[in-house]
């Protein structure tokens, strides 16, 4: 153990000497300071994490309006979960968008990681433009990309008309392949930044002298992107994969703005039917089970991800 | 030996004209790309610019472009400029909460030592595997016990819990990076544990605070699902909420160019931001504690 951090350097004697020993006042004083400053994160954690969790799960098994009297319903909830259409319904959807989204996204990150990772010139401008609509926010994007889509006066139009496309009127959002494609398409122009940055990060980690091995075996430009690259930034398309699953599992944003659902709700997705059975039809105790559901299917995927990024800290 | 290499193959390097020639390429596929990517950003920015009538003029009305859209957005509902104020605020507070507590957490665990601490710190990451959306319905109850929902305070507190995992993770990291040496010889020279804190720490441990900072405030400025649970008053609604109103006419009939005026007033600070702390945002990604 040579990791030691200065606490437990400084409380060594107790640990080496077993419990017997009393800790000096010194180690009692900088224990009390830890204890003292991680108070405030884990009141937080208790508060409106940890309470939040049980009531989830306390909820899920009532009957549970806004107003009104709450019942134990048993497993009534889950039970309906199960023969809801439109919950089933909703998470077909989500589950199709990830499936489109989640390889769109990663090719074109992919591809632009290639583009930006050597430094050329003027590199550093590239991948901020590249970058840039990651931190705009998706609502913000969503509203822009209403107002784009717009039939007649948007800029999808404009361009359709002026590759001759279109007689200038194309209603987007209520024609189901056309509506899918321009979510996944915004979803991927406002995400891919982040995984653009990430395969480049772990590009740029890969030796030069293995390109170069690989050149004197022969291998061209694709040969090598596949034999050396590709296999090497394993620990980032996880990552890549990851997030993008997640995100696009819990996409509310787009749809809430852009579709709203539509056409006749088929782009409903798992969140936006929860927050809709929660907070519009107030029956909370139901969107509780829902959500449940919903947490347990994502759980898997974060402790993948928790797993990466603390290989990742001890190897940094 | 001679003979040997002879028979190898040579290393191919490209000669000098198609270098050239590649590095043409590469400039002119990034360059395309770059257009893709910002069109939507200027096009934005231009017909919020426009009144329905240029909007509708084509190229022509690039040479009539006004502020008429800023204007009447600041006539819709409380005026643009208090829905922004409000999201000032919720972004301003969670960003102050989350740094003060997500450093306190980060020097208790890598630097100090009390019993549990390990057992704290797997139990800090915990929230980061439930996706939020996930615990809004009990999170709204257990506010309402408080009394705070409907209040931007509420929302900070949510928005703080919801970036602690995160941060607590980065200012760990960023304090396990400082030598122990540097504290034991202040602690020698009689440093109170503030002092140590504020002199000898913050100034090593900046690049964590700007990327918590920074991550908190773009996620206060611009969430949208919790806002629009947790705060029910107009006067009290954040940017990405009251813009909702706007596309679904509730402050009167809807003016696209007015809602794209919302839209590029809410998207400015993020990419100005962006724009001078770029180098914390990455790094952040480095981490990679994202989401999206």
């Amino acid at each position: 153990m040579t990791n030691l951090t200065l606490g437990e350097r400084l409380a060594s004697p107790r640990v080496s000497q077993g419990a017997g020993v009393r800790a000096t006042p010194l180690q009692q004083r900088r224990a009390l300071v830890g204890a003292a400053f991680v108070s405030p994160a884990v009141i937080f954690l208790v508060l409106f994490f940890v309470l939040p969790m049980g009531l989830l799960v306390w909820m899920s098994f009532h009957n549970w309006p806004l107003l009104g009297r709450v019942s134990f319903v048993d497993f009534r909830n889950y039970e309906a979960a199960f023969s809801d259409a439109a919950f089933g319904q909703a998470l077909w959807f989500t589950t199709i968008f990830t499936l489109i989204s989640t390889p769109v996204q990663v090719l074109i990150g992919y591809g632009l990681a290639i583009v930006v990772r050597t430094p050329l010139r003027a590199t550093g401008l590239f991948r901020t433009i590249y970058f840039m609509p990651v931190v705009i926010g998706t609502a913000a994007a969503s509203y822009m990309f209403v107002v784009m889509l717009q039939p007649g006066t948007g800029l999808l139009d404009s361009i359709l008309t002026f590759l001759g496309l279109t007689d200038g009127r194309t209603p987007v959002v209520t024609n189901w392949p056309l509506a899918v494609t321009v979510v996944v398409l915004v979803t991927a122009w406002k995400n891919v930044g982040t995984a653009m940055i990430i395969f480049m990060a772990g590009m740029q980690a890969i030796p030069e002298d293995l390109y170069e091995a690989a050149k004197l075996d022969g291998a061209g430009w694709f040969g090598r992107e596949w034999f050396v690259t590709l296999p090497l930034v394993k620990q980032s398309m996880a990552l890549v994969l990851i997030i993008t699953i997640t995100g696009s599992f819990l996409a509310f944003d787009q749809f809430w703005i852009i579709t709203r659902g539509g056409p006749s709700g088929t782009t409903v997705t798992a969140v936006l039917w929860i927050y809709t059975v929660g907070f519009i039809r107030y029956r909370l105790g139901y969107s509780a089970a829902l959500a449940i559901l919903l947490v347990a299917m994502l759980v898997v995927a974060s402790i993948f991800q928790l797993r990466i990024l603390r290989r990742r800290s001890e190897a940094a | 030996m001679s003979a040997i290499s002879a028979e190898s193959p040579r290393p191919r390097h490209p000669s000098p004209a198609t270098a050239t020639w590649l590095r043409l390429g590469h400039y002119g596929i990034a360059i395309i790309i770059a257009v893709i990517f910002i069109t939507p950003i200027v096009w934005s920015i231009l017909r919020s610019f426009q009144d329905p009538l240029a909007a509708r003029a084509g190229w022509e009305g690039l040479a009539r472009l006004n502020l008429d859209n800023y204007v009447a957005l600041n006539g819709a509902g409380e005026g643009v400029l208090h829905y922004a104020m409000n999201s000032l605020m919720v972004a301003l507070g969670t960003t102050l909460g989350t740094v003060v507590i997500a450093t306190l957490a980060g020097y208790a665990l890598a630097k100090t030592y009390f019993p549990g601490q390990a057992l704290v710190f797997v139990a800090l990451l915990v929230p980061f595997m439930v996706p939020f959306q996930g615990i809004l319905v009990p999170l709204f109850m257990v506010l309402s016990w408080f009394k705070l929902t409907n209040s931007l305070l509420g929302l900070i507190i949510v928005y703080i819990t919801f970036m602690l995992p995160f941060a607590v993770f980065v200012m760990r990291n960023s304090f396990l990076a400082v030598p122990d040496e540097l504290e034991e010889a202040a602690t020698i020279d009689g440093a109170s544990i503030l002092q140590l804190l504020v002199m000898v720490y913050l100034p090593l441990i900046v690049p964590g605070v700007a990327t918590v900072a920074l991550y908190a405030f773009l996620f206060g400025w611009s969430e949208l699902l919790a806002a629009l649970i947790f705060v029910t008053t107009d006067s009290r609604f954040t940017l990405p909420v009251a813009l909702g109103n706007l596309q679904t006419s509730a402050y009167g009939k809807l003016d696209l160019g007015v809602l794209e005026a919302g839209a590029v007033a809410a998207m400015i600070p993020c990419i100005v931001l962006f724009i001078f702390l770029q180098r914390y945002y990455l790094r952040g990604l480095a981490a990679g504690a994202v989401k999206m």
